[in-house]
C-alpha cells in the first residue's frame, strides 16, 4: 500500500454519475488517507490538460483512470494497490 | 507551442514538411496580391497559383484544368456529391446514390441532407475486414442510380476499398463515380486514370501540406452544378478569393509526396511492423481489419480488456499521441460506427485504438511506443474487469476466428 501522498483528480458534473464518485472517492479516503482529493469541472484548463471530456472523470497519480464512467471502490483499491503505485513508493 | 513527443497520429493530420513552409512563406509576405489582379504583382501571384496546380495534378496523373481547389476534403466531398445531386434536381429529377456505411462523415452527412431532399441513399456495408465488396455495390444498384460514392482508404482502419472495380462498374452503367481519396493519396499509388473515377477528392494535410486546402479532381466532360455563389474563379466552379499560400503549400507537398512516395511507404510499413510485432509479444493485440488490403500507415487494432479511452489518454499524459474511433456524443462514448457496421461487438470497439505512422517516424519510437503501450496495458488490465467495458461477442470477427470469444 502506498504511504506517500497521492494526489487524486476527480473531474465532476452536476449529474448522478459524479455525485456517486465523488462520494465512492470519500469512502476510499476513509481508508486511505494519503489521498489529496481535488475537485474540477470539465470546462476547466485541468480538465483540458488531461483530455477529459465526460464526467465523472478520475485521476491518481497522474494516472487517468476513468472517464464518463463511475471507477468503484475495488477497482481503485486494486489500483492503489497495484505495482505501480508500489514501486513509486519505494 | 511545440509538440514535444511521439506522434502516432498521420490519419488525422500531418506535420508540415519544412519545404512546404518555405514554398509558402513569399506568398504570406510580398506575395500578397490578388491572383485574379491583372496588373503585374497579381500575375505573378497566378503564376504561383498554376505551377500548384501542375504539381497537384501530376500526382494524380490529371489535367491542370481538372483540378479545382477546395479548403479541404470535406468541402471537395460535398462539392462532388451535392453538385450530382443538384445536376439532378436543376433536370428536375431526384434519384438513387449508392454509398457505403464506412464512409467518412462529410460523405454521410451529405448523404443524409440529399434523403431529406428527396433522394434516396444505400448505404453498403463492408465485410468483416472492414472492405466493401465490389458485387455489393453493384447489387446495390438500381434503375435511376446516377451516384456512386466510395472512399479509396477507410480512414479509422486503413483498409483500402475496390474503387477501380466499382468504377468499372460505375462506368458501365453511365454512372457518376465519386471516390474519396483523402486517406490515401500520398500514401498509395492512386492516379485517377488508374481508379477510373469521375470525380475524386483530396487534401493535402494528410501528407505534410498545410490544413485547409484541398482539391476536386473533375474529369473532363463532366458537369457539376456549383455549390457556392461567386466570382470566376476556378473555371467558376468554385468562387471566392484563392488560398494562395495553402495552395503553394498544397502543390508542394503533393510533389513531394509523389517522389518520396515508395520509400515513405517501405519505411512506414517497416516501423508498422516493427510496433506490431513488439505489441503481440506482450499484449493480447487483434489486427482490425485486414492487414494485406491496408494502407502502411494505419495499425487499427484491438488490445482485449484495454479500454481503449482510458489507454489513449495515458499515452497522451506521456506525450505519446494516437487515436480512438469511439466518438463521444450526447455526453457518452459511442462505439466506432465503422467497426460496428463491420460486425464487431461494441467491446472490440471500446478496445481497439488506431495508430497512423509517418515518415519522420523512426524505430525507435515505435519501441517506445510498444513499450508504454504494454505497460499501460497491462495497469488498465487490472483496474477495469470485463464486466465494466464489455465482453467479447462471439459473432464479433476480430476475435471470434481465433476463437478467444
Amino acid at each position: 500500500m502506498a504511504e506517500r501522498n497521492l494526489r487524486v483528480e476527480l473531474y465532476l458534473d452536476q449529474d448522478e454519475a459524479s455525485a456517486e464518485q465523488r462520494e465512492v472517492i470519500g469512502k476510499v479516503s476513509q481508508r486511505f488517507p494519503q489521498l489529496e482529493v481535488q475537485e474540477f469541472t470539465l470546462d476547466s484548463s485541468q480538465a483540458l490538460d488531461r483530455g477529459i471530456i465526460l464526467a465523472p472523470g478520475l485521476v491518481i497519480d497522474d494516472v487517468i483512470l476513468g472517464v464518463g464512467r463511475v471507477v468503484s471502490a475495488g477497482k481503485i483499491r486494486r489500483f492503489l494497490e497495484s505495482d505501480k503505485v508500489e514501486d513509486e513508493n519505494g | 507551442m511545440s509538440l514535444q513527443g511521439i506522434y502516432f497520429d498521420h490519419a488525422a493530420t500531418t506535420p508540415v514538411h519544412p519545404e512546404v513552409v518555405e514554398a509558402m512563406l513569399p506568398f504570406l509576405r510580398e506575395g500578397f496580391a490578388n491572383p485574379s489582379s491583372i496588373h503585374t504583382a497579381g500575375r505573378q501571384v497566378r503564376k504561383g497559383v498554376n505551377e500548384a496546380r501542375d504539381h497537384v495534378a501530376g500526382l494524380l496523373g490529371a489535367k491542370a484544368q481538372e483540378i479545382v481547389f477546395t479548403s479541404g476534403g470535406t468541402e471537395s466531398n460535398t462539392m462532388a456529391i451535392y453538385g450530382a445531386a443538384f445536376s439532378q434536381e436543376s433536370a428536375g429529377k431526384r434519384g438513387h446514390i449508392v454509398t457505403t456505411a464506412i464512409e467518412h462523415p462529410a460523405v454521410l452527412s451529405a448523404c443524409a441532407f440529399l434523403e431529406k431532399r428527396g433522394h434516396r441513399v444505400t448505404y453498403v456495408r463492408p465485410n468483416n475486414k472492414v472492405r466493401v465488396e465490389a458485387q455489393s455495390i453493384a447489387e446495390a444498384l438500381e434503375p435511376d442510380t446516377y451516384l456512386i460514392t466510395m472512399m479509396l482508404v477507410n480512414n479509422e482502419v486503413g483498409t483500402i476499398q475496390p474503387v477501380a472495380e466499382v468504377a468499372g462498374i460505375a462506368r458501365a452503367r453511365g454512372i457518376l463515380m465519386h471516390c474519396d481519396g483523402v486517406q490515401g493519396v500520398g500514401k498509395i499509388p492512386a492516379r485517377v486514370s488508374d481508379l477510373g473515377v469521375d470525380l475524386f477528392t483530396f487534401t493535402g494535410h494528410k501528407f505534410s501540406g498545410p490544413k485547409g486546402c484541398g482539391a476536386l479532381y473533375i474529369r473532363d466532360g463532366v458537369e457539376l452544378t456549383p455549390i457556392s455563389a461567386g466570382g470566376k474563379q476556378e473555371q467558376g466552379r468554385r468562387g471566392g478569393t484563392e488560398n494562395v499560400a495553402g495552395i503553394v503549400g498544397f502543390g508542394k507537398a503533393c510533389e513531394l509526396a509523389g517522389g518520396n512516395l515508395d520509400g515513405n511507404s517501405n519505411h512506414v510499413r517497416q516501423l508498422r511492423e516493427r510496433l506490431l510485432s513488439q505489441l503481440g509479444d506482450v499484449s493480447s493485440v487483434r489486427i482490425n481489419g485486414d492487414i494485406e488490403h491496408t494502407v502502411p500507415h494505419i495499425a487499427n487494432v484491438c488490445l482485449v480488456y484495454v479500454d481503449a479511452l482510458l489507454l489513449m489518454l495515458n499515452l497522451s499524459q506521456r506525450k505519446i499521441f494516437i487515436s480512438v474511433g469511439s466518438a463521444c456524443a450526447s455526453g457518452k462514448l459511442e462505439p466506432s460506427y465503422v467497426l460496428r457496421s463491420a460486425g464487431m461487438s461494441d467491446f472490440a470497439s471500446f478496445t481497439s485504438v488506431r495508430f497512423s505512422l509517418g515518415p519522420s517516424n523512426t524505430p525507435e519510437e515505435a519501441d517506445e511506443v510498444a513499450r508504454n503501450v504494454s505497460e499501460l496495458a497491462t495497469l488498465l488490465r487490472q483496474v477495469r474487469t470485463p464486466e465494466e467495458i464489455g465482453q467479447c461477442d462471439e459473432n464479433c470477427p476480430c476475435l471470434w476466428q481465433e476463437g478467444v470469444a
